[in-house]
């Protein structure tokens, strides 16, 4: 299986059957073992379940003139003569996504990553280094101690004697280049689905007025393009899912009609009336990711198009990632929880220089938290910056060793001992018990110097529980393979790897979990950095179908 | 017959039995677990000893376990475990509006009989989407019901 990827143009160097240099597909990756490599973090959780993987931490032994082969495919090629170097530079995009939870578990899989990374050279160990790019974030250097465990953080571009001048990067005043306009809206014993209603009237209205007057659809450059397409931001799918119903019913029908609405003394027209789509788009996990890379593809037309956008709703799905240059008006309904949330957020908008977004943030004032946004608004906004919270990074805290530690030693057993390697490696834990006792030792080390905010004797403590549990997984594992051994099966690490054998590692949500020894339970491991919880599958009837209706 | 999904957790909390839900493409309210498609044995059980022990006194049911909502399976030879939804208002509003002669605006409504894959074809025989209504009615004693 691979994917090549060609030039259609005749003259272009890479066209007929002279291919791109790019590989897409794992298998050839795992062979080919590319110069530069671009992953997510989700795939760390493939360690534990392909055995291939470890390619990519030069973990081979053979070649031939389609690539490298290590310990899995063992017949193919000839010999290297020892191995190749390990990456040894690991560049981490967008560090401050890797927090939470997602960085928690990620932490637990950068212990084995690292080792697996780390090269000897004479009497020193030589880790990769790291280049991380982050935005707001605060107390980066604990988090990336309690990830990278690295100590020493060099920041760049270094702080210069003036903030807005770091010689690498310069900030406009806003008097001269305007970015976004923040606007707080709240009002008093009016609940927050009106507030809404209210301003998107005024806001669909006055944009189209705004188009009208610079020419409309034939005006090609419409400086108030942005304006028309509304990008909705939610809290919580609940309250998406009801502001859905009143865009589509009551925004509608009151906009055909709004532009009624005018002063008569001065005569003034901002409102005109609108007509907007039935349609709603929708940026949020329940809609399907093709339809999400639709949406996106249709945010990022100019509204004389036939396919434009009149409304989008979202949930913090856009907070990154979204970058459509043309997006101009967002409203927020109800502070979002963190403020780094609320600066990733609204910058979705204006980030043409040439048109400054406008954010309207809809606050309930009988709500304690927003109605203090409220109050604050202005001081808030000025510095909002400041109020970013520090990320939270615990990796050997005991629910997190609970989810992922398994996954993680099993990754390390694997990769880092070529015995192990191939899919029946799983058995050789009976001979090869003691040789993994090294291993448990690194995450014991670790555990002890991934936070230098630990006192001596918490460290001594984290360091002994974390080498407990690594040591009694490993004794379960030999004891799972000794009772097959005994009845002559052999053990692999995922079920279909090789024929004839029982698998030693079961997914999270694996229905069969249930039915397992405890022992057995323990050897659970996540095929992505966010499997948290199972779905339901929901089916809609209508009551007519009811048997006995009431 | 949809592939509408909730979490678990979800299940449990805001969207249990009886809450309205909006989907992206419908409205329902949450059918009680009468009405669930499960097989026991494959649910798994919530471990809180501490709560089931207090449960097992006040309903005065010795037996009584913790179950998760049922999990969806990708399993095609078994049941397809799942939770129902009932559409819910069955009233509809279609988004076509008329303007009458004395210049009043006027959408139909119309209940779910009338409607046909999902949307209303009205007189013009062309399709229209519709909406749920906004209003439902609902009682002390926390009934809720269509405005017939």
């Amino acid at each position: 299986m691979n994917l090549q990827v060609h030039c259609v143009n005749h003259h272009c160097d890479f066209t007929g059957d002279r291919q791109l240099p790019i590989i897409g597909v794992d298998e050839p990756i795992y062979q080919r073992l590319p110069a530069f490599l671009i992953a997510t973090v989700d795939k760390f959780a493939a360690l534990p379940w392909t055995g291939q993987t470890g390619t990519l931490f030069g973990r081979v032994e053979r070649f031939d003139k389609n690539g490298f082969y290590g310990p899995c495919d063992p017949q193919r090629g000839q010999a290297l003569g020892g191995h190749l170097p390990p990456p040894d530079l690991i560049i981490q995009d967008e560090l401050h996504l890797i927090s939470g939870p997602l960085g928690t578990i990620a932490g637990i899989y950068e212990t084995a990553i690292d080792d697996l990374a780390t090269r000897q050279i004479g009497e020193k160990a030589v880790r990769p280094k790291v280049v991380a790019s982050t935005a707001t974030v605060r107390r980066a250097d604990s988090q990336i101690h309690a990830l990278f465990e690295r100590s020493q953080v060099a920041i760049f571009p270094p702080p210069g004697p003036d903030r807005r001048d770091s010689f690498f990067a310069h900030t406009e005043p806003a008097s001269e280049m305007p970015a976004r306009l923040y606007v707080g809206v709240a009002a008093q014993g009016r609940s927050l689905k009106v507030i809404l209603l209210r301003a998107a009237l005024a806001l669909f209205s006055g944009a189209q007025t705004a188009y009208e007057r610079e020419g409309g659809k034939r005006n090609k450059q419409n400086p108030a393009d942005p304006y028309m397409t509304l990008l909705g931001y939610f809290n919580s799918l609940r309250e998406l899912g009801g502001s859905r119903r009143i865009v589509e019913d009551e925004v509608r029908s009151r906009l055909e009609q709004y532009g009624r609405r005018r002063r008569r003394e001065p005569v003034d027209t901002l409102f005109s009336n609108r007509s907007i789509s039935y349609e709603v788009l929708e940026l949020t996990s329940r809609v399907p990711t093709n339809e999400v890379a639709a949406a996106k593809r249709r945010l990022a037309l100019p509204f004389c198009e036939d396919e434009r956008v009149d409304v989008a709703l979202a949930t913090n799905m856009i907070s990154v990632g979204l970058d459509i240059i043309r997006l101009g008006l967002m409203v927020v309904l109800g502070q979002p929880k963190t403020s780094a949330e609320y600066i990733q957020t609204t910058s979705r908008v204006g980030r043409d220089p040439a048109r400054p977004g406008l954010i309207v943030t809809l606050l309930n004032v009988h709500k304690p938290r927003d109605r203090s946004h409220y109050e604050r608004f202005e001081t808030y906004h000025a510095s909002f910056y400041r109020a970013v919270e520090p990320t939270s990074v615990t990796p050997f805290s005991p629910r997190a060793l609970d989810r992922a530690l398994v996954a993680a030693l099993v990754a390390l057993c694997r990769q880092g001992d070529a015995r192990m390697t191939p899919a029946l490696g799983a058995g050789e834990i009976l001979s090869l018990r003691s040789a993994m006792e090294s291993f448990a030792q690194r995450f014991a080390d670790r555990a002890a110097n991934h936070d230098n905010r630990l006192s001596p004797a918490d460290a001594q403590r984290l360091r002994d529980n974390v080498l407990a549990r690594c040591r009694r997984l490993l004794d379960d594992w030999q004891n799972i393979a000794d009772q097959f051994r005994q009845t002559n099966t052999k053990l692999q690490y995922q079920r279909w790897e090789a024929g004839g054998a029982q698998r030693l590692l079961y997914d999270i949500l694996d229905p069969e979990l249930a039915g397992l020894p405890a022992v057995r339970r323990r050897f659970r491991a996540n095929r992505s950095m966010r499997d948290v919880e199972p779905s339901v599958d929901l089916s809609v009837k209508n009551l007519n179908d009811w048997p006995t209706k009431p | 017959m949809s592939n509408d999904q909730l979490r678990s957790s979800q299940v449990v909390t805001t969207f249990g039995p009886g809450a309205m839900v909006d989907l992206p493409d419908a409205s329902v309210i949450v059918a009680g677990l009468d009405h669930w498609k499960y097989n026991l044995n494959q649910i798994p059980m919530v471990e809180e000893p501490r709560l089931v022990e207090k449960l097992r006194r006040i309903v005065a049911v010795p037996t009584l376990t913790l179950r998760a909502p049922p999990p969806a399976s990708d399993d095609y030879t078994s049941i397809q475990p799942n939770i129902v939804g009932w559409r819910f208002p069955e009233w509809f509003i279609v988004q076509r509006t008329d303007t009458t002669a004395r210049g009043f605006r006027r959408r139909r409504l119309v209940n779910l009989n009338s409607l046909d894959g999902g949307k209303f074809r009205d007189d013009d025989r062309k399709k229209y989407p519709v909406v749920p209504v906004r209003f439902v009615r609902a009682c002390r004693k926390a009934h809720v019901g269509d405005i017939d």
